[in-house]
């Protein structure tokens, strides 16, 4: 077995290969930011006849986060074809309806389902603070947030390959892609945290910059996770 | 730019490519290698002059939008190697002053506001009346609404 990429190396790749692409790729997330900040399930939903209002809520945002997954699809397919030298353009972030959009809402289901409590808990004592003014919600919120996060890392890491695995094996069904992703994950979950996070500070410069910066920020996030899968999956096989 | 340990991998790219999948169909061919942007590299330094002129015009807030965004642009320039363009690496050092003096001065503006009484009440009769204008509520009468003293921040 070859040795692992190191990140520093991933990141030179990823910013080697965005050298005359950062356009493109920065006006697909661009355009999805715009998308998700469009297509949202209004809030006022929660007050509708309590707590039927609340349920279709994050009913409606469980099925706007699987309707998304196709457009992640597109994301990876995107910063795949970068990372193999492949011509890049703005319609590759539709790619995800051209292959099998069921399937990219399938493999989306499972790890949405298990971040499901997790996610909404704190949300719900959130929004029990804005409500009643009182600080003890708030603290509860924040205390079942940092109860979970450790449990939302780990699901989101474990399942971070399965879109590039979903175009990588067309052939295999949504739940084969789900089992894939966690065997590839094996043994590099602590590497890919470590990669992640190594781009933290960069993050918060984008930010500081009044989000300018993240249109720069996020491609070389997204084409150094696309080299890492590339690096696990020609390592598993090598 | 090197993805040739993917070529060397029999299995990646040939048994599970489709001909519908454009971006395997034709696998691993090499870019041209671009290694450095000089683009960035002078982007990066004169954002970082723009960035360290604008401390001085005592505004806060373009101190660290044109500096924050010269350290990006000036670290991606470097593109697949390690070094920074000269270029690159005047702007990093540039716009890293720049952020640094900014923070100093705002700390040091607070702490001449907040260290005196008088100070500290002219400003928060100013952001009151700020508030006010904006919202036609006082920061106050804000905090009251939420159950808290404004009392304790002064």
């Amino acid at each position: 077995m070859k040795a692992h990429t190191s990140s520093a190396a991933l990141k030179a790749r990823a910013r080697a290969s965005l050298m005359g692409h950062y356009l493109t790729l920065s006006g697909a997330f661009l355009t999805l930011i715009i998308l998700q900040y469009v297509i949202t399930v209004p809030p006022a939903l929660m007050q509708a006849s309590p707590p039927f209002g609340m349920i279709l809520y994050y009913g409606a945002s469980l099925a706007l986060e699987l309707f998304f997954a196709v457009f992640q699809v597109g994301i990876a397919y995107m910063f795949l074809s970068n990372a193999c030298g492949q011509p890049v353009n703005s319609g590759g972030l539709f790619a995800g309806f051209r292959n099998n959009p069921a399937k990219a809402a399938w493999i989306q289901l499972f790890p949405s389902l298990l971040l499901l409590l997790p996610n909404i808990l704190p949300d719900v004592l959130l929004r029990q603070y804005a409500v009643t003014a009182q600080t003890r919600w708030l603290i509860y919120s924040l205390i079942l947030t940092l109860i979970f996060l450790p449990y939302i890392i780990y699901v989101r890491i474990l399942y971070s390959q399965v879109f590039y695995v979903m175009l990588d094996f067309p052939d295999m069904d949504a739940r084969e892609c789900l089992r894939y992703s966690r065997r590839l994950m094996k043994g590099h979950k602590a590497r890919y945290l470590y990669l992640l996070l190594s781009f933290l500070p960069m993050t918060i410069l984008g930010i500081m910059s009044f989000g300018i910066g993240l249109l720069y920020v996020y491609p070389y996030q997204q084409q150094t996770c696309a080299n890492f899968y590339l690096d696990l999956v020609s390592n598993r096989r090598s | 730019m090197d993805y040739n340990q993917n070529q060397d991998n029999p299995a990646y790219g040939k048994t599970n490519s489709p001909e519908s999948d454009p971006y395997r169909r034709e696998p691993y061919q090499r870019r041209p290698p671009v290694t450095r942007s000089n683009g960035f590299a002078t982007a990066s330094l004169v954002l970082g002059i723009i960035a360290l002129l604008s401390v001085f015009t005592m505004t806060v807030l373009p101190p660290i939008i044109f500096g924050s965004l010269s350290l990006i642009l000036g670290l991606l320039s470097r593109g697949g190697q390690m070094k920074l363009h000269s270029n690159a690496l005047a702007g990093v050092v540039i716009s890293a002053s720049a952020l640094t003096i900014n923070l100093a001065i705002c700390i040091f503006s607070f702490y001449t506001v907040f260290s005196s009484p008088e100070a500290t009440k002219e400003y928060w009769n100013m952001v009151n009346q700020t508030y006010e204008q904006i919202t036609g509520m006082t920061f106050d009468e804000i905090l009251e609404g939420y159950g808290i003293d404004p009392g304790q921040f002064r």
